[in-house]
């Protein structure tokens, strides 16, 4: 079966400024995929040059194995059925949502455009809204009904950029499994723009990490969480620190030794960084005391921030019932063995 | 529904309509006619073509402007040109379009006869229609008219900030200041001008019936203007105009020396015209007695023939001796005279 | 590409008038330069930058004043002033300049007034005098300012209100919002009708030649008409149109790096609605603005009419008014078709090339009409000679001309001198509409064409219309250009006026005028109703 979507070696330019570079993708149909990474990664060059809104200067893009940009091609936005949801919605002010979903069915006839809207609307829990302009509804209202408009031509890919920025933290989450489990149901190929690592993770089957315009690691959220490829990555993912050690032979080992001694070696090096997560430590009387500099209820838990003696920050979950002040000490244990280590 | 692209687009069907049928209704036929530029204003000019045409069946079609734009149309058009007549307000620019070769040297017994030498083109070229007499106008209560003699006369000291005159963009005035250089030269005339731009009352503004108006309003005492805007101002239907008139005089200058300044309205044959016989035939009918007496009811402009008599009220201003210089040398200096005033500061 | 090829031809096309007239700037030099450098010229330099100044400032404090106050406050008689405001734009500068001097000179009635009634007479006190470079700066701020107000009240009333609420909410006070949020928000569009008013101004020839103020445009014609040198006379205009080329610059460069669209979720503007002092000042400025940019003109006017009115209506008058206003819809509506083809294409294929040849377009504002219409002559004149030539040798048969003295050559001189007009206020329009609308547009399959009818069209009904208005309003006061390139028997309400004027019968020009003010006002009303209705409720 060929990929729904095929990026390959994809380059875009703006003068002197390489936005992109060397990108290849896929993306099978019915995945949803995700471009994740900070802001300034390119991730938003890279969908829209997917949607015919940047011109690529070097490498291919295609659907279904058929060609729609290359340096030689490039088939214009309107012509490449790919269906695209803003950051800002861009929803016309001045149509109604009937008319703002019906903007893309033009070759329907009246009675199935009429269907069509209404499937539409029912799909994303809005029977009700067609005859409203946009301003006349909520947020949360505005990025279901840019769906259903994205939505409405059956497009070969769904592109969606940014799409929970504008919304509340509520909205967000709900509207983000919501709108996954509407896309799997409809085997629609989809492909996310996000900063936000659980956005990511919550939408999305495959996730490309972006970085200075490459993709630095790709695969499912679970790989690229459990195995970064990159201090880039795993300080990126996570709420992890990636820890700073200096092994020597000489004098007492510091906390850090003493924490990391259950650890297996992993490296021979004598300076090398290890990826601490939250649940890698745990609560222990006995454990190494370290330094608490902050707390923060997390509801079901804390979180603490501890300070190593050299000053770096490595943070731990506990139970509510462990209740410890800023300045005073949190002993501390290592669970894993198998650490993350970078030289 | 009808959508706002389906509705321009029929706006813009109609305005074609509209826009064709214009150009239809002012394309020039075929049959005997006659195009006009003129730069005499359509109400100096129009009644008497139309009197023409009901005589001769001849159309007579008019576009009006300023002298030098229709000159520069009449060049631009080149050999194609519709017009056959050119029609300007002074000699300056009738000498221009002589020597751009834009005109055709016609003569006949009766224009000769009818137009003095020293108003038309040594050569046929053009023909003066009416003349335009430059004279002084001051105020009755602060002027003994007495005490005005010459153009000169205006640069002495004991008329300082006494004095009103319209802007040297004026073509009356260029027109003037050019028959200064022909008759007292360069030097002279640059002296007279430091002189009586000194003199000026207040920086050069408005036309010439604002100068009048300013000197009957004691501003200033007197003012340079031409004698048919004194004529229209008593004949106004205004009566603050008639009653500014009625508060000045008018003082014909130079009457013991050149004469008081004269410029002429005249006309010529174009070069691009194909019917210079029926051009000529029109230039004659303005020239005509019944056409001459026209331009000094209306206008009150003073005819180019001697034998018709002046309007009743310009007979009231009594005759005057006009300066007899030919009038086709004042278009000749006529870009000197504006860089004299240029350099005097005169605006 | 077809669409850039298209625009670019177009835009060299309308650009061929400036064209000429800017070559003529490589042209040999006439001796009588020395003559212009040595008396003139430094003259007319200080007094056009004087004038524009002057204007400029004046214009800026009428027309945004005003727009703010009418947009984002309510005081007693708004409505009525809002719309009222709009009025002296049916003016021509020249008419009111003849009407105020009327009214204020020596002779006029209020001089003579105060001398009958102190027992005064000349010299004993001081009045202003009308007729100066102060008073043409007064003339032509009042007819002027409507272009500013036009446009930045849209710019006003359609600004976001969370933005401005943002702002009070970071603890700025109202009056402090107004010019560190409202005023930059609005600066495309009153930079655009700044710039339109400033153009209007270096072409005015009118109203400066009557006053007695020397600038570039009247030496161009001084040198033109008084020292018989077209050339010259087209270099100097030649340089004019470097200076406006240079003044254009400096001002895209300034705002080069921002971007103004509207946000996504917009609350309507809630006016404030003032009280007392506030509300009286508020309504007193107005009313004066109005006062003195139309209503004491056109009671002049009306009072001269009223002595002229038997002999000036005939049956020509007729034939005047349906010849103005067929030329006036017809030109505005070309105009309005090329903006807006321009703009788009702009906006939809950005590129130096494009934004270079419709600039070069839209540079015949700044023009003086008369110069453009040489810049159409000559070019005309050659071209149709040209085909006459080819045609007799090739058929034998003379084509005479086909464009020149034709209402094809007047119309393309209108679309010259005013495609400014309306291209910056459809590109003002334009850009409030954010780029993200024409994207999700194409992502849902539309064409160009499609996204332009069904998307911004609508979106952009208000400045369209205030395009057509403007230039409509614009082409039936607009003088010189009629007067050169008109065919033969074809008049205009403005060639009447003129001519009338021209030869100082004020009173008998006073109906043409009047005529030409009312179906000024026409649009305007229609304007301001749709403006009131506007897109803004749901836009």
């Amino acid at each position: 079966m060929p990929d729904q979507l095929k990026l390959h070696n994809l380059q875009v330019q703006y003068g002197d400024v390489v936005a992109i570079r060397d990108v290849s993708l896929s993306l099978q149909t019915g995945d949803i995929g995700c471009l994740l990474g900070p802001s300034g990664c390119g991730k938003t060059s890279l969908l829209r040059a997917i949607a015919g809104f940047e011109v690529i200067t070097a490498g291919t893009i295609a659907i279904k194995d058929k060609l729609i940009a290359s340096d030689m091609i490039n088939i214009p936005a309107e012509h490449r059925n790919i269906g695209m949801v803003f950051q800002d919605f861009a929803l016309f002010p001045h149509l109604t949502v009937e008319h703002n979903v019906a903007f893309g069915l033009r070759h329907l006839t009246a009675a199935e455009q009429r269907d069509r809207i209404q499937e539409m609307l029912a799909l994303v829990g809005l029977p009700d809204v067609g005859t409203k302009f946009p301003h006349e509804i909520s947020g949360g209202q505005q990025q279901r009904v840019a769906l259903a408009r994205a939505l409405a031509p059956k497009p070969q890919l769904l592109l969606l950029d940014e799409p929970f920025s504008g919304l509340d933290e509520a909205q967000r989450t709900s509207l983000a499994s919501e709108i996954r489990l509407l896309l799997k149901a409809q085997h629609v190929t989809a492909l996310l723009v996000t900063h936000d690592q659980h956005e990511a993770f919550e939408m999305a089957d495959h996730i490309a990490l972006m970085n200075e315009g490459q993709v630095v690691q790709a695969g499912t959220g679970e790989s690229l969480y459990q195995s970064p490829a990159s201090p880039f990555a795993a300080k990126f993912i996570g709420e992890g620190s990636l820890t700073k050690v200096i092994s020597s032979a000489d004098g007492p080992p510091g906390v850090l030794q003493q924490l990391l001694n259950g650890a297996n070696q992993l490296t021979t090096s004598i300076e090398y960084h290890v990826l601490l997560r939250p649940e890698h430590l745990v609560y222990d009387p006995s454990g190494v005391p370290l330094t608490i500099i902050q707390r923060h209820y997390r509801g079901s838990h804390y979180l603490y921030e501890l300070s190593l003696d050299d000053g770096q920050i490595l943070r731990c979950a506990t139970e509510l019932t462990i209740e410890c002040d800023r300045g005073e000490p949190l002993p501390v244990r290592l669970t894993e063995k198998d650490l993350i280590v970078f030289r | 529904m009808k959508s706002p692209a389906t509705a321009c687009l029929s706006a813009v069907q109609t305005l074609t309509y509209a826009l064709m049928l214009m150009l239809i209704a002012t394309a020039p036929a075929i049959a005997q006619e006659l195009n006009v530029y003129s730069a005499r204003q359509e109400a100096l000019i129009k009644p008497l073509l139309d009197e023409f045409s009901a005589e001769t069946g001849i159309t007579v079609n008019l576009v009006t402007g300023k002298g030098d734009a229709l000159l520069t149309r009449l060049q631009a058009e080149g050999r194609n040109s519709p017009a056959d007549i050119l029609i300007t307000s002074d000699a300056g620019r009738l000498v221009r379009a002589e020597e751009a070769g834009a005109l055709l040297a016609r003569t006949s017994p009766e224009l000769e006869a009818a137009v003095p030498a020293r108003l038309r083109s040594p050569k046929g070229y053009w023909y003066g229609l009416s003349v335009r007499a430059r004279a002084l106008v001051y105020n009755l209560i602060n002027v003994n008219p007495d005490t005005l003699s010459t153009y000169e006369a205006l640069a002495q000291p004991q008329w300082r900030g006494r004095i009103c005159v319209r802007s040297s963009a004026n073509i009356y005035n260029q027109s003037l200041v050019a028959s200064m250089l022909a008759t007292q030269g360069a030097e002279k005339t640059a002296a007279w001008l430091d002189g009586f731009v000194a003199n000026f009352a207040r920086p050069p503004q408005g036309g010439d019936r604002d100068q009048i108006k300013a000197v009957a309003a004691g501003l200033c005492d007197v003012a340079i203007v031409n004698s048919y805007y004194l004529g229209g101002m008593m004949t106004s239907s205004n009566k603050a105009e008639r009653i500014a008139a009625s508060k000045v005089g008018i003082f014909w200058p130079n009457q013991h020396d050149r004469g008081t300044h004269v410029n002429i309205s005249g006309v010529g044959v174009t070069a691009a015209s194909d019917q210079p016989e029926l051009a000529v035939q029109l230039i004659t009918f303005l020239t005509r007695d019944s056409s001459q007496q026209w331009y000094a009811e209306t206008n009150n402009e003073y005819p180019v023939r001697d034998n018709v008599p002046v309007s009743e009220l310009l007979a009231t201003w009594g005759t005057f001796k006009a300066d007899p210089i030919d009038v086709a040398e004042l278009g000749k200096l006529n870009a000197q005279a504006v860089m004299a005033m240029d350099k005097a500061g005169w605006k | 590409m077809a669409w850039r090829v298209g625009l670019v031809l177009t835009a060299l096309t309308v650009a061929l008038p400036v064209l000429v007239i800017g070559s003529s700037l490589l042209a040999p030099y006439s001796p009588t330069w020395t003559h212009i450098l040595d008396t003139v010229l430094v003259g007319y330099l200080i007094n056009s930058l004087a004038l524009m100044l002057g204007v400029g400032t004046g214009t800026l404090l009428l027309g945004v004043v005003t727009a703010w106050l009418c947009a984002t406050c309510e005081f007693t008689g708004r409505k009525l002033l809002s719309w009222g405001l709009l009025l002296p734009m049916a003016l021509p500068a020249y008419i009111i300049a003849y009407t105020y001097t009327g009214l204020l000179d020596f002779s006029g009635p209020v001089q003579s007034s105060l001398r009958g009634w102190f027992n005064w007479s000349y010299g004993d006190y001081f009045f202003p005098e009308i007729r100066s470079l102060g008073g043409a700066i007064c003339m032509l701020s009042l007819v002027l300012y409507p272009y500013i107000y036009l446009i930045a009240r849209v710019a006003f009333t359609n600004q976001s209100g969370a933005a401005l609420e943002a702002a009070r909410s970071l603890g700025v006070g109202r009056w402090r919002t107004f010019f560190r949020v409202a005023l930059p928000m609005a600066r495309p569009a009153i930079v655009a009708g700044l710039s339109l008013a400033l153009m209007e101004t270096l072409a005015d020839y009118g109203t400066v030649d009557y006053f007695g103020v020397s600038t570039f445009t009247t030496g161009i014609f001084r040198t033109w008409y008084g020292l018989g040198e077209l050339r010259t006379a087209a270099q100097l205009a030649g340089f004019l149109l470097l200076f406006v080329f240079v003044l254009m610059a400096i001002e895209r460069a300034s705002r080069n790096r921002m971007q103004f669209h509207a946000t996504a979720t917009r609350s309507a503007i809630q006016r404030i609605t003032l009280r007392g002092t506030h509300a009286a000042l508020a309504t007193g400025f107005c009313v004066l603005i109005v006062t003195l940019g139309f209503l004491l003109p056109a009671m002049q006017l009306l009072s001269w009419a009223s002595i002229s009115w038997r002999t000036a209506v005939d049956s020509q008058f007729l034939y005047l008014l349906w010849n103005s206003l067929s030329l006036a819809l017809f030109a505005s509506f070309i105009c309005l078709v090329l903006a807006l083809f321009f703009g788009y294409g702009k906006r939809r294929y950005p590129g130096a090339t494009q934004t270079g040849a419709v600039r070069i377009a839209s540079m015949g504002y700044a023009v003086p009409g008369t110069v453009i219409a040489v810049g159409v002559l000559i070019p005309f004149g050659t071209l149709d000679n040209q085909l006459d030539t080819l045609s007799q040798t090739l058929f034998g048969v003379s084509t005479g001309l086909l464009l020149s003295g034709t209402l094809v050559a007047l119309v393309f001189a209108y679309v010259v001198r005013f495609l400014s007009v309306s291209l910056q206020t459809v590109e003002s329009g334009l850009s409030r509409i954010k780029p993200s609308l024409d994207e999700a547009a194409r992502s849902l399959g539309s064409s160009n064409k499609r996204a332009l009818r069904e998307i911004h069209l609508p979106l952009l009904r208000g400045s369209l219309l205030t395009a057509l208005l403007l230039v409509f309003v614009d082409v039936l006061k607009e003088l010189p250009t009629t007067l050169i390139l008109r065919p033969f028997n074809f008049n205009t309400l403005a060639v009447r006026t003129f001519e009338l004027a021209s030869d100082e019968r004020l009173a008998d020009a006073a109906l043409p005028a009047l005529a030409i003010v009312i179906i000024g006002l026409l649009p305007v009303i229609l304007l301001m109703r749709n403006l009131d209705r506007g897109p803004s409720s749901h836009a």
